[in-house]
């Protein structure tokens, strides 16, 4: 998020506490996501303790990410072997399916 | 009717190559002809070749998410090199040449042979402009202003310099390109060399007396649909033009920028563009066909039927796009409005455009192109049997994979967006969930009308 960005529309639902940024009144979601957003939009206006809390909520953000990438790395593989057994179901070659996009052979057209 | 059109040229290549003796090996191929001919002939039903390509693009969203480094992404969107140069002499030079083009265009096309092949004006518009030049505006860049004939006469010409009624937006934008599109599908403009040339007309005298009216700025900027389509494709390409020259960026990196669309109506004419390619390959299909034959059966009178499918269908693509902006409030759990994320990753819809474009005109533009020339360098009479190449086999699957591309890119740039909107890296990734259910069904959707087998239009 760039400092030449728009302003963005927001709307906070009623009844909900938002973490508002001191620098550009952007209501924030919590306060690990204020954190976040100053440190990445005013980086140059916060205090040295702001961006130790910065650099805390980011490491504790790439921690979170780890686990999400090893669930990413399971539906891929899934997926990967869902469509390797569909295809060896319909075809006699499974791995055609990456012959479909990039060079749909002489033997498929053949067919027709 | 374009397809039509395309199917008597595709007739025309196969005749040309049985006479010349068959000189490459391969089937005829122009236009979206060259997709079906590719997919038409798969061994795998369709259900799995469209599940193929939503699974490529849905697979390629969990393998951008991979990519969490906030440094890396922006420098590769950040990444650019400047070129001083001032072009202003040249622009002149090809605003002079563009202008003659202009005339001569209507001219041959109201004076010059009734054969659609061997006419220049036909060649030029379809092949030469709407094929190939349109191309290098996404791949390269937007030159467009320095070649808009329209805009080297408004500049010529003086202006009564009204302002422009902001509340229009750029809603006649829309309206326009809609319009263009219909006019299209539904009128012989490939085929009738004088129809084309009369269309030519009226849409100079149009846009004249509208730039006259509000001024060159206001009319090529928020109003002329022909203009706008330029600017938005021009922003996937690699080279911007800037105030003191040039610019090369990454292609498709200067649509994380937020200023390209900044309104509801600006998102409208992103859909827009996208909407049109579709239904432009849509009214080809043999689903169209029996639809369109069973409604005005049913009593509907036949002209409503194109123009109110152009106009529900455009609905819906809106609606779905609206509809993922309003639910990717709620899983990235956000308080921008609906509206703002719209309008924010409304340009990652471009690269789709553009590769749809590519895949539709590349080899329409290759077979196609010695027939241009040859009327080019004799507009007067041009030979009686233009040459006309011959596309390989291959080339329908090359065709495939523009699509493809388009969407990968499309979805990268949808990532990278969302990195700069939003300061949470899993809640940026979230945010894309609903983005990329839209993004599979519209990759299905165009498959699907690739993989169709080609059927006439009814009532055009």
């Amino acid at each position: 998020m760039t400092t030449d960005t728009a302003p963005l529309e927001t709307r906070v639902p009623p009844g909900e506490s938002p973490a508002e940024c001191p620098y550009c009144e952007r209501p924030l979601e919590s306060e690990d996501l204020l954190a976040l957003h100053k440190g990445l939009d005013h980086w140059e206006d916060l205090s040295d303790p702001e961006r130790e809390t910065f650099r805390e909520v980011y490491a504790d953000e790439t921690e979170s990410l780890r686990t999400f990438r090893l669930k990413i790395l399971g539906i891929l593989v899934v997926v990967y072997f869902g469509f390797l057994f569909v295809y060896s179901y319909y075809t006699t070659n499974p791995f055609s399916a990456a012959l479909l996009a990039f060079a749909v052979p002489e033997r498929v057209r053949a067919l027709r | 009717m374009r397809t039509r059109t395309v199917r008597t040229l595709g007739f025309a290549l196969a005749g040309t190559a049985l006479l010349a003796g068959t000189l490459f090996a391969g089937t005829a191929l122009a236009h979206g002809g060259s997709l079906r001919a590719a997919s038409g002939s798969l061994s795998i039903p369709t259900w799995l070749f469209l599940l193929t390509g939503g699974g490529v693009v849905g697979a390629s969203f969990l393998l951008a998410s991979f990519v969490t480094d906030r440094a890396f992404i922006r420098a590769a969107h950040d990444w650019r090199r400047v070129a001083s140069v001032s072009l202003d002499r040249l622009v002149g030079a090809t605003r002079i040449a563009s202008v003659i083009a202009l005339v001569g265009v209507v001219a041959i096309g109201f004076g010059g042979p009734t054969d659609p092949l061997r006419n220049a004006a036909v060649l030029v518009v379809w092949v030469g402009w709407w094929a190939g030049y349109v191309a290098t505006v996404y791949l390269l860049g937007n030159s467009w202003p320095a070649v808009n004939p329209w805009r080297a006469i408004a500049e010529w010409l003086p202006s009564l310099d009204r302002e422009y009624p902001e509340r229009f937006g750029v809603w006649p934008s829309v309206v326009g390109l809609l319009a263009l599109v219909w006019l299209e599908v539904v009128s012989p403009l490939a085929d009738e060399p004088g129809l084309l040339a009369s269309v030519v007309a009226g849409y100079s005298v149009a846009t004249l007396a509208g730039a006259f009216v509000y001024g060159p700025d206001a009319w090529f900027t928020r109003v002329d649909p022909v203009s706008r389509v330029f600017r938005y494709y021009g922003r996937v390409a690699p080279v911007h033009r800037t105030d003191s020259g040039f610019e090369l960026r990454p292609p498709g990196a200067a649509l994380t920028e937020p200023r390209l669309a900044d309104g509801r109506d600006e998102v409208a004419f992103v859909v827009a563009l996208l909407w049109v390619t579709t239904y432009d390959g849509f009214v080809g299909t043999p689903l169209w066909r029996e639809f369109a034959l069973g409604v005005v059966g049913l009593g509907v009178p036949s002209v409503v039927v194109y123009p109110a499918a152009m106009l529900v269908g455009f609905g819906l693509f809106l609606g779905a796009y609206r509809l993922a902006a309003r639910y990717s409030r709620t899983t990235a759990d956000t308080y921008l409005t609906p509206e703002a994320i719209g309008r924010r990753f409304a340009p990652s819809l471009l690269p789709i455009a553009a590769g749809y474009h590519l895949a539709h005109f590349l080899g329409y533009f290759i077979s196609l192109s010695p027939a241009l020339f040859a009327a080019l360098a004799d507009p007067v009479s041009p030979p009686l049997n233009p040459l006309l190449i011959v596309l390989p086999g291959w080339f329908g699957s090359l065709a495939v994979a523009f699509v493809l591309l388009g969407h990968l890119l499309a979805v990268w740039v949808a990532h990278a967006t969302a990195y700069e909107v939003f300061p949470g890296r899993l809640q940026a990734v979230r945010s894309q969930y609903p983005f990329v259910v839209v993004m599979v069904l519209y990759t299905m959707t165009s498959l699907w009308i690739v993989a169709a087998p080609d059927a006439t239009p009814p009532f055009v």
